[in-house]
This record gives structure tokens, C-alpha cells and sequence, in this order.
């Protein structure tokens, strides 16, 4: 029970006799896993999550290889003859380049020259708009009202060239002397970069706990412990999974449990130096934190141990990578870390904080009941209808944020005839009725056909005669690759500021022709929604179990619903600024949501143990709130404060994802700090029975 | 007045005059066929491709130009070139003397690329033939395209 403590003397004397083994063995095996062990980092997140997929190995072996869409955008100060020739070339340039299988732009709209009706001697023409002089093209473009706003602005100084390319393709090589920016849906792993920020991010933390601290114990301390951890968690999973992929980001959720579980037990240790010896205070480190950290190291088996069994390798994995995260820093933080701390003793055992606890603990018993009930009675309303707004309109609510102004589909056919024309012309209809504003324009096989059509002065109506007469003349203009290969039609939709998931589950359930996305990332993300919309519930679960396990370590139901309550707030509230901002749910966020509860929850359970041991010993409720906020508080805002600049600092990487993480991560930990510190004291004190039991 | 009805009467004649008014496309093959020892093959496609072109005529040259070099053309498409005249042009002698050589698709293609300058006087009953029957196609442009419909 949480008023029990351990004899761990003898323990300690034994770790100290063999402190030199301990570290030896822990070292050796770090170099062992390491040469065992070599992780290849995935940066796309779509990979990630469907790197297992059976649907998605399917699709990939099948008919249609691997593509992806890449938009490169091009800023000009003036259209004139000049840059009109410069961005031509660009689009031959990229024509050009391997594994490009086309490049949408304005230059590559084709204009189909109407036959001369009176003259005996005329043929259709089709002319490409980049073979027209610059003035030429600005007229045309504003004649037709611009229909090609997805590809130049009104000023005609902002040009977007669309890339479809088979696999990856690296365009760093462009000759162009124009300025242009890539947007593309994955981006290689810069190994330098990333050791170098890396690097950094270590040096960083150190120096934090060195102005913590004010020693270099503590930093070496947290680097070991930390590596450690994160080595050995991945190295196992690595080895029960039977693969090296590791999704980038992924490691930082064992960086930041192990990180703040090493803070509960260094603080400890630190600070008990100030009336006690070192080795006295290697006793005080284990006995006072041995309980309440294995109570949260089973909180997390137990509240994710769950997810293990759940049906889909991500949420597998991120489980399993915080309950392997906290049972290695666990088991270190009672070997690893009382031989290595052994070896030092604390100068300058650092206790000014108390004045700080002392502070908080006057302000937190002065809470109004009024007002708790009130936050407790909005967040509720505001969590029922946030799953109200997540059932109605889900689709919303995992929309991705990209900015895909362009989707690529391919429709297979046996034979182009006039039948597969009209299917074609059908699918164009039931598309502008479905989506209505939402497509600006489709660029397929029967506009062009039509238009050819129309232009041809031999035929009257669309037969199989204009049909074929159409498709010799874009064999003619050597155009026909454009729009059909031997396989499939291609079609490119263009649409603007719709939900690119509900258009492609559009395409893949409609019956008039067979569909194919082309492009990977839409693809993958279409399924994606469905799976994040699962792990977002398995994290609700996960609240639920965290009540259930605090109020059987605390033989307290009110303790549940406490734990509970201050761990699903920081997520409702949050979600309700996300959802008021227009902020969509993804693998960032919720890796990031994933670090925080755990980290919040440990939090919980450390806050509530301290209180409740000062309480059942007899200490007031203020001076316990005071024991709290020192004992265990100060190594949640110490830990808090250490892992906030560590993730504001993922910024710098210029990889989105990890500052997308980075960002969500920050912002969430100070969020759940903030309420463990400022809720859960009232919150102790609400629930507090002690004072009744005495009477 | 009556000049004006006069204009509008002339443009609409020969507006109509500008459309197709010949057999249809189905029966225009089996024409076609008739005179298909007449024509000048380029290419040796699957796709039979029949086209009337003048050699003078601008837009001729123009279909030559995108099509008598275009090695992926000729690999899918057979043309069958007949040479018939649009009046206005007065190029009867000029397709007189292609259909008089012996290489007629070199001289074709020399003449409507290379701007060679050839005339004969001999009439050739072919070019009668290949009159007749565009003219029961409808004819009425230069170039003017039937395409075999077979797969595509």
C-alpha cells in the first residue's frame, strides 16, 4: 500500500559492492544491442501506418506501381516574353526527369484550334498554351475567366506545376534559374541534419540540467539513462516485430517517460543530500520511489497492455513503445542509476524550490468548490459534444491538412469506344453533380475527345467515326500518352478547398467505371482517417483504465474519478482549441497526445502517492500539498520544463512531421502539467476522507 | 437591299457547300477500297488511315509535316494518300506528275516538305477515278481523314 515503505538498505549496499559490474554489464549490453541492431528511420507518415497493410501490399503489387504528387511552386515579379520562355523550359525540364509521368501546368494546357467551316483546306489543330507569345496567353487565360486558377494567380506571377512521378525523385538537379519551392508528401531522412540537431538536442538537455542542478551528474545521469532506454525499448521491439522500420518520432515517446521517471528518482536523490549523506540518500531515492513508480509503470501495462491486442500494427507498436519505455526506465532507474550515482555525491543540494511549493500549496487550498464544479460540469458538456461532433462528422475531424489541389486517377478499359466515352462523360456528370463547386475542372480523355469533336469540321455528332478521327489526331499532336497509355485512362481532377478523403472514397466506391487513385498519399490517407479515428478512441479507453488502476492503488473510487478527470480535461480542452482553430487529428498530434498522457499520468499517481502517504501519516492538508509539490511536483515541472524546450526545439529539423510533433508535444505537456499541478491538488483535496476518518 | 440578301444568300451556299454531303462513313470504305490501288502508302501500321490531300494546299503540307517523318505514326498507322485537287489551287498538273514517277511518295514528300516545283501535262486516268469518288464521299476539304475503326 502507498503508506508502506521498503527496507531497501541492504539493497543498496549490494549495488554499491558491485556498482562496477552493474555499469560494465549495462554498457556491454548497450554495445551488443547496437551491433545487433540497426534501425532504418521512416519519415512519411503514411508509410508508417500502412507499411503492414495488407490492402496497401495489395494495391502496390498490383496493377498500379507506386506514385506520388509533388507541387513545385514558381514566383516570378513579371510574366513577360522572357520568364514565359524560362518557365516553358521548366516544364519540358521536368517532362524530362526520370520517373516523371506528368507534369500539369499552365504550359502544358492545350488550346484546340476550331477548323475554318468555309475553307476547303483546313485541319484541327491542337497548339500547346506555352507555344503561344506571353500577351497571348494572358488574354486567353482572362478570357476564359481563368479556369486554370490552380496553376498561375490572377497576376500571373505565381506559377504551380503539378509533378506525377513514379516512386521518389529527387529535383534538387533543376537547371531552372527560377525560384521555386517543393511541396511533396515524403522527404528523405538528411542523416546530417539529423545528427546534428541530434546532437544538439543532447547538448541542450544536458546544459538544462546543469542549470538545474548545478552539476554535470545529473546531465551525464539523464543522457545514459535516457539512451539506454530508448536503445533498449526499440531494439526490442525491433527484435518481437521482426523489423527495423522506425517511424522518426517514434523514439522521442521513450525519450520523454524515460526522461521524467530519471527526474523522480535523481530529484529525490539531489535534494535528500541537503540533511543527509549520499548514501543515505540512495536509500531515500529507491525507498521513496520504488512503489509509486512501479504503480505507474503498471498503469501503463495495464492501461495500454490493451492496445497489444488490438487489430493494427501503429497503435501495436506506440503501446508497446511506452510500456517497454517505462519498464526499462524502471528497471534502470533501481540498477543502472544507484551504481552510477554511487560514484558522486551532490555539492550544492539544491533545495530553493520550496518557497515555490510553499506558494502553490496556499494558493491550491483556497480553491473555490464553486468553480471546480463548474470546470468539471463545462469540460463534460464540451467532451459529450466533441464525440457527438467526432460521430457526426468524422470525416471533418481527420480531414488532412494538406493543400492537394490536384488528384490523379486512373480508369482501366479493354477498348476506347464510343461506350467508354459515355462512361467517361457520365463519370465527369456524376462528379460536378456530387461535389458541385468543389471541382473546378477535369482534364480527361472525353473533353478532349469532344472538343475535337466539335472542332472538326468532317463530323457532325460524336460517333465512332469522330471517335476515331479524334483519337488519330491526338496520335497526330503526339498528345495520346497524355491521356491514355495501353493500361488505363488518366484522369486529373482539379478541385478547390474540398475534402480530398470524401472525393476519393467517392472514386473508389463508384460503379460506373473501375477507379484507381493514383496518387500514394491521397490513397493511403483515405484509409487513414478510419484507422486514426480507432487509436483516438483506444487513447479514451486508455483514460478510463488510468481511473480504474489509480482507484485500486488508492482503494478510493473517488480517487478513479479524480485521475480520470484530470488526465481527459488537458485532452477535451485541448481537442476543443483544435477543433475551434480548424486543426485536424493526426499521427503527430496523437503520438504527442500519447507522450503527454503518459507523462500525465505518472505525473498523477506520483502527486496523488505523496499527498495521500503525508495525509495518512497525519500532516495537514497544506503541509502535505507542500510535501507534494516539493517531493514529487518540482521533478513534474522540472521534467516538464526539460522536455517542453526539448520538442520546441524540434522545430529546427526540417522534417514537418517532427515539428508537427514537436509543437503538439510542447504545447500539451505544459497543458497536462498545468493541470496536474493546479486541478488535481483541488481536486486530492475534494476527495480528502482522512479528516473524517479521524473524527 | 437586294445586294445584301444577295451576300447572305452566296455565304450560306457556301457555308452548305463546306459540309459533308456524301455517302456515309461505312459506305464510304467500300469507295475507298475501290480505289485503293491508286493510293500512295506511308507507314506500315495496323490502322488503315485513308486521307485526301492536295500537295499545294497548306494544311496538307501541314499533316505531312506532322505525320511522313513521325517513326511512332508510322509504325501504328498505314495511310492511304490520295491526291485530289481543291480547284482554286490549280494543282492538277502538280499531281499528274507525282502520280506519273516512280517513286511517287519521295516525289510526295519532296514536293510538300521540300517545296519541289514539278508539273506534268499527261492526264491520268487515276486522278479521274479518285475524283469520282470523293466526290460521292463529300469530300469537301483538304486534308479530309477516314479512319479504319479497329482497336485502339
Amino acid at each position: 500500500m502507498y503508506y508502506n515503505t521498503p527496507d531497501l538498505r541492504s539493497y543498496v549496499l549490494f549495488v554499491k559492492k558491485h556498482r562496477v559490474a552493474i555499469l560494465l554489464f549495462f554498457f556491454f549490453l548497450a554495445a551488443v544491442v547496437l551491433d545487433i541492431y540497426r534501425p532504418k528511420l521512416l519519415t512519411s507518415e503514411a508509410m508508417f501506418w500502412l507499411k503492414e497493410s495488407k490492402e496497401f501490399q495489395k494495391e502496390t503489387r498490383g496493377h498500379i506501381n507506386d506514385f506520388s504528387l509533388i507541387k513545385l511552386e514558381v514566383d516570378i515579379p513579371k510574366f513577360d516574353t522572357k520568364t514565359k520562355e524560362e518557365l516553358q523550359k521548366l516544364q519540358k525540364e521536368l517532362e524530362a526527369f526520370d520517373g516523371v509521368v506528368n507534369v500539369s501546368s499552365l504550359f502544358s494546357k492545350l488550346v484546340v484550334q476550331k477548323e475554318r467551316k468555309k475553307s476547303s483546306s483546313s485541319m484541327v489543330g491542337i497548339v500547346s498554351i506555352g507555344d503561344l507569345d506571353a500577351l497571348s496567353i494572358k488574354s486567353y487565360v482572362k478570357k476564359l475567366n481563368n479556369p486554370y486558377e490552380n496553376f498561375v494567380n490572377k497576376d500571373f506571377t505565381h506559377f504551380t506545376y503539378y509533378i506525377l512521378a513514379k516512386g521518389e525523385i529527387d529535383l534538387n538537379s533543376l537547371q531552372t534559374p527560377l525560384q521555386y519551392k517543393i511541396k511533396s508528401a515524403h522527404k528523405a531522412v538528411e542523416w546530417e541534419n539529423y545528427l546534428l540537431y541530434g546532437g544538439i538536442a543532447f547538448v541542450l538537455v544536458a546544459l538544462l540540467f546543469f542549470a538545474i542542478f548545478s552539476n554535470f551528474v545529473s546531465s551525464v545521469g539523464a543522457l545514459v539513462l535516457v539512451s539506454l532506454t530508448t536503445l533498449f525499448t526499440f531494439a526490442l521491439i525491433g527484435y518481437i516485430h521482426q523489423s527495423s522500420e522506425l517511424y522518426v518520432a517514434m523514439p522521442f515517446i521513450s525519450l520523454s517517460i524515460a526522461t521524467v521517471d530519471y527526474l523522480y528518482f535523481y530529484f529525490r536523490w539531489h535534494v535528500s543530500q541537503y540533511k543527509m549523506d549520499s548514501d543515505r540518500a540512495l536509500v531515500k531515492m529507491l525507498d521513496r520511489n520504488i512503489i509509486p513508480a512501479f504503480w505507474t509503470t503498471f498503469l501503463t501495462v495495464v492501461g495500454l497492455g490493451g492496445l497489444l491486442f488490438f487489430d493494427l500494427e501503429v497503435v501495436r507498436l506506440l503501446a508497446l513503445s511506452v510500456i517497454l519505455s517505462s519498464v526499462f526506465a524502471y528497471l534502470l532507474n533501481l540498477t543502472l542509476l544507484p551504481a552510477f550515482l554511487s560514484f558522486f555525491k551532490a555539492s550544492r543540494p539544491n533545495v530553493a524550490y520550496d518557497r515555490v511549493c510553499y506558494y502553490l500549496s496556499v494558493v491550491e487550498t483556497r480553491y473555490s468548490k464553486k468553480l471546480l464544479l463548474l470546470f468539471l460540469a463545462v469540460s463534460f458538456v464540451i467532451s459529450l459534444v466533441g464525440i457527438y461532433e467526432v460521430y457526426k462528422e468524422k470525416y471533418e475531424m481527420f480531414k488532412t491538412s494538406s493543400d492537394v489541389e490536384q488528384v490523379v486517377i486512373d480508369v482501366p478499359y479493354k477498348k476506347i469506344d464510343l461506350a467508354f466515352i459515355q462512361k467517361l462523360h457520365k463519370l465527369r456528370e456524376d462528379l460536378f453533380a456530387s461535389f458541385e463547386e468543389g471541382i473546378d475542372e477535369i482534364d480527361s480523355l472525353d473533353a478532349i475527345v469532344m472538343e475535337l469533336d466539335q472542332a472538326n469540321a468532317q463530323t457532325k455528332k460524336l460517333d465512332e467515326q469522330a471517335l476515331a478521327q479524334a483519337l488519330f489526331y491526338l496520335d497526330l499532336y503526339g498528345l495520346s500518352g497524355r491521356y491514355f497509355d495501353q493500361n488505363g485512362v488518366k484522369i486529373v481532377l482539379h478541385i478547390d478547398d474540398m475534402d480530398t478523403k470524401r472525393l476519393v472514397e467517392w472514386l473508389m466506391h463508384y460503379k460506373g467505371v473501375d477507379i484507381h487513385v493514383l496518387d500514394e498519399s491521397l490513397r493511403l490517407d483515405t484509409k487513414l482517417y478510419k484507422q486514426k479515428l480507432l487509436l483516438a478512441l483506444s487513447l479514451g479507453i486508455v483514460l478510463f483504465v488510468i481511473g480504474a488502476v489509480a482507484g485500486f492503488i488508492f482503494r478510493s473510487y473517488l480517487m478513479a474519478f479524480a485521475a480520470f478527470a484530470v488526465n481527459a480535461a488537458p485532452i477535451v480542452w485541448f481537442g476543443f482549441l483544435l477543433y475551434l482553430f480548424g486543426f485536424h487529428l493526426s499521427l503527430e498530434l496523437l503520438i504527442a497526445m500519447t507522450i503527454a498522457l503518459g507523462l500525465a499520468s505518472d505525473a498523477t499517481i506520483h502527486l496523488a502517492f505523496k499527498y495521500f502517504r503525508s495525509r495518512y501519516f497525519g500532516r495537514s492538508i497544506r503541509r502535505s500539498l507542500q510535501k507534494m509539490f516539493f517531493y514529487s511536483g518540482m521533478p513534474v515541472i522540472l521534467g516538464s520544463l526539460v522536455l517542453v524546450a526539448f520538442f520546441a526545439f524540434l522545430i529546427v529539423f526540417k522534417v514537418e512531421s517532427l515539428q508537427l510533433i514537436g509543437v503538439f508535444t510542447a504545447l500539451l505537456i505544459v497543458v497536462f502539467m498545468l493541470s496536474n499541478l493546479l486541478i488535481l491538488p483541488v481536486l486530492l483535496q475534494f476527495i480528502d476522507r482522512f479528516d473524517k476518518k479521524r473524527r | 437591299m437586294i445586294r445584301l440578301l444577295i451576300v447572305i444568300a452566296v455565304l450560306v451556299l457556301s457555308l452548305e457547300a463546306n459540309e459533308r454531303k456524301g455517302v456515309d462513313y461505312a459506305d464510304a470504305y467500300g469507295l475507298v477500297h475501290s480505289i485503293d490501288k491508286h493510293a500512295i502508302i506511308m507507314g506500315s501500321g495496323d490502322k488503315n488511315v485513308y486521307v485526301f490531300i492536295d500537295p499545294l494546299c497548306r494544311y496538307s503540307r501541314k499533316f505531312m509535316k506532322l505525320s511522313a517523318n513521325n517513326e511512332v505514326l508510322l509504325q501504328k498507322y498505314r495511310f492511304h494518300l490520295f491526291l485530289y485537287e481543291i480547284p482554286r489551287l490549280h494543282s492538277s498538273k502538280v499531281i499528274n506528275a507525282i502520280y506519273s514517277s516512280k517513286e511517287p511518295l519521295q516525289l510526295l514528300k519532296e514536293v510538300m516538305l521540300k517545296n519541289k516545283k514539278i508539273l506534268s501535262n499527261k492526264e491520268l486516268d487515276e486522278v479521274r477515278q479518285i475524283s469520282k469518288v470523293a466526290t460521292k464521299i463529300g469530300v469537301f476539304k483538304r486534308p479530309f481523314i477516314i479512319v479504319s475503326q479497329g482497336e485502339q
